[in-house]
């Protein structure tokens, strides 16, 4: 019972940070901004935490579901359209679409899942390059509205990074949700042992299917609102690199951990605007940090504390928290 | 019980399983010895649906398996615990135990299955917070050995359960298996560890290069080492 009421705390807390964020930093609109991208990250290392920390999967073509929900959603406002709805059908239509896409990958374990994730997100992006007419190609969609509110109102500003808050703050609650039931459960004996999992009489593929699915979901509804956020979407926006800067917020952090892939996100989404002016060694800075993680930390933040608090746990356990599968 | 009739299992041109025939009945402990190789856990997959056989037949309760996908095998009373430690390692002793009886439908046999196997094992009922990876060797096997009785099997099928124990432990193992054996569970053990094998089933089959060489029961097995010797 003191663990429940634990764990709900920390979701209290979080959210308090959450939502004072934006407020304190309304007085300034490009560290409100910052903290706006760092909503994002925060749902997306949850939502591929999921995937990642939880049932075993490193799905590279994360980004790209994203960027389907965000062309969808886009689509569908410019043809008369409200936001809200767009953003409803482009998020499943684009989570079905990742689903009927990945289901060959689905069918493979571990490292073969990512090799063929990467493919299906290099096909992605290069569709968002090749149907201009639906997408524009790589010149992008520039000036994006904003999403209306009821009443005429349009969604901007704090109120926006608000919307955000609530959506991160909602994510790592569903994730918990998930973690607890005896889906999660399902899914944990899964990236423990997927063919003892099956031997039991778990459907495997049916399981990552539906984990999958509910993945996607947090893909895409961060892709959909991040499209007007920005204002400006192309495919660069939603290539590898995005997937792979959300993996490494998750190893980062601690993959596996309601908490690690939130302080993941929390740490390294505002590094990019810090690096600005020293953008030439950016990608320098983030693969040392990749491999910085993997050598020294393959628990990640939140795995490396929590390995030090039980250092009677043998090396065992500790190899398989590896990251690489 | 299980009938399993010229089974061939291929890895591209490598031959595994080569025409092999065993039956296991009602109520029987059966042994299957073997060194390294002799194709005996391609055996336990073909039976479990993780390997697809090239050929022959597996009949469990004059049911054809062969178009019964893995994961609804337990549910007709398949239950196998794998080579290696076939548990969870970062979940609890208590979950491992609520996965392996996943396939059952009603909470009360899972409560009673639960507090059934704390009583063969009582150490895993001292342990059930702990992470199973945890464990020692001989608990992770006794885990092992819990899971798979987990889902109430007709057939239990065990693939090596012996490995890397030190031999306290095996003796332990092997006094499990013959307590089973009073309940009239069927148990298919797959073993290299032939005095544990001997010491537990009835009947034995000897197990070499994908072919099964010797067949026989235990007591005289026993009687003749020097058949084994010549064979292993």
């Amino acid at each position: 019972m003191t663990g429940l009421m634990r764990r709900w705390l920390a979701h209290a807390i979080f959210a308090l940070a959450a939502f004072a964020t934006p407020l304190l930093l309304s007085g300034n609109r490009y560290f409100a901004f910052i903290a706006g991208i760092t909503f994002f990250s925060v749902l997306w290392a949850t939502g591929m935490n999921l995937l990642y920390g939880y049932t075993g999967l490193m799905p590279l073509m994360f980004g790209g579901i994203a960027g389907i929900s965000a062309y969808v959603t886009i689509g569908l406002s410019a043809n008369g359209w409200s936001f809200w709805l767009a953003m409803l059908v482009g998020s499943v239509a684009a989570s079905l679409v990742g689903i009927v896409l990945g289901l060959p990958a689905l069918r493979l374990r571990g490292f073969y899942f990512t090799l063929c994730s990467l493919v299906i997100q290099t096909v992605i992006t290069l569709a968002f390059v090749y149907f201009v007419n639906l997408t524009n190609g790589d010149v992008g969609i520039s000036h994006i509205p904003l999403p209306e509110l009821p009443g005429g109102r349009q969604l901007a500003g704090t109120a926006y990074e608000l919307v955000l808050a609530t959506i991160a703050v909602i994510g790592v609650v569903v994730l918990t949700v998930i973690v607890e039931s005896s889906f999660g459960r399902r899914l944990t004996a899964i990236r423990e042992d997927d063919g003892l999992a099956e031997t039991l009489g778990i459907n495997v593929t049916r399981q990552k299917l539906a984990a999958f699915f509910v993945a996607s979901l947090f893909a895409s509804v961060g892709g959909a609102l991040y499209a007007p956020y920005v204002g400006f979407i192309s495919p660069r926006s939603f290539d590898v690199l995005l997937s792979l800067n959300i993996w490494v917020m998750v190893a980062f952090g601690g993959r596996g951990t309601i908490w690690g892939p939130v302080i993941g996100a929390v740490i390294l989404a505002p590094v990019p605007f810090v690096l600005q002016d020293y953008y030439t060694i950016k990608d320098v800075v983030y693969g040392l940090l990749i491999i910085g993680v993997v050598v020294l930390l393959p628990g990640g933040i939140v795995g490396g504390v929590k390995r030090k608090g039980r250092a009677d746990a043998p090396a065992a356990v500790a190899k398989q928290a590896a990251p690489v599968r | 019980m299980l009938e399993i009739s010229g089974i061939t299992i291929r890895y591209g041109p490598f031959l595994a399983v080569n025409a092999i025939d065993l039956r296991v009945n009602e109520g029987e402990i059966v042994g299957i010895v073997g060194p390294n190789g002799a194709g005996k856990t391609s055996l336990v997959k073909a039976i479990g649906g993780i390997v697809r056989p090239d050929a022959g037949r597996i009949v469990f309760q004059s049911r054809d398996l062969s178009d019964v996908p893995a994961h609804l095998r337990i549910g007709l009373g398949i239950s196998i615990v794998p080579e290696g430690r076939g548990l969870f390692p970062r979940m609890s002793v208590e979950e491992n135990l609520l996965m392996g009886g996943y396939a059952l439908a009603s909470a009360e046999e899972m409560a009673r299955n639960i507090e059934r196997c704390f009583a063969l094992f009582p150490v895993l009922a001292e342990r059930r917070r702990q992470a199973a990876g945890t464990l020692s060797g001989g608990q992770q096997q006794m885990l092992a050995i819990s899971i798979g009785l987990m889902s109430t099997p007709k057939l239990f099928v065990l693939d090596e359960p012996s490995l890397g124990l030190a031999p306290i432990v095996i003796a332990e193992i092997g006094r499990t298996l013959r307590k089973l054996r009073e309940t009239g569970l069927t148990v298919l053990l797959i073993e290299q560890n032939a005095k544990l094998t001997c010491s537990v089933a009835q009947r034995i089959y000897i197990l070499t290069s994908g072919i099964v060489r010797h067949h026989d029961t235990a007591d005289r097995v026993m009687a003749s080492p020097e058949v084994l010797e010549h064979l292993i």
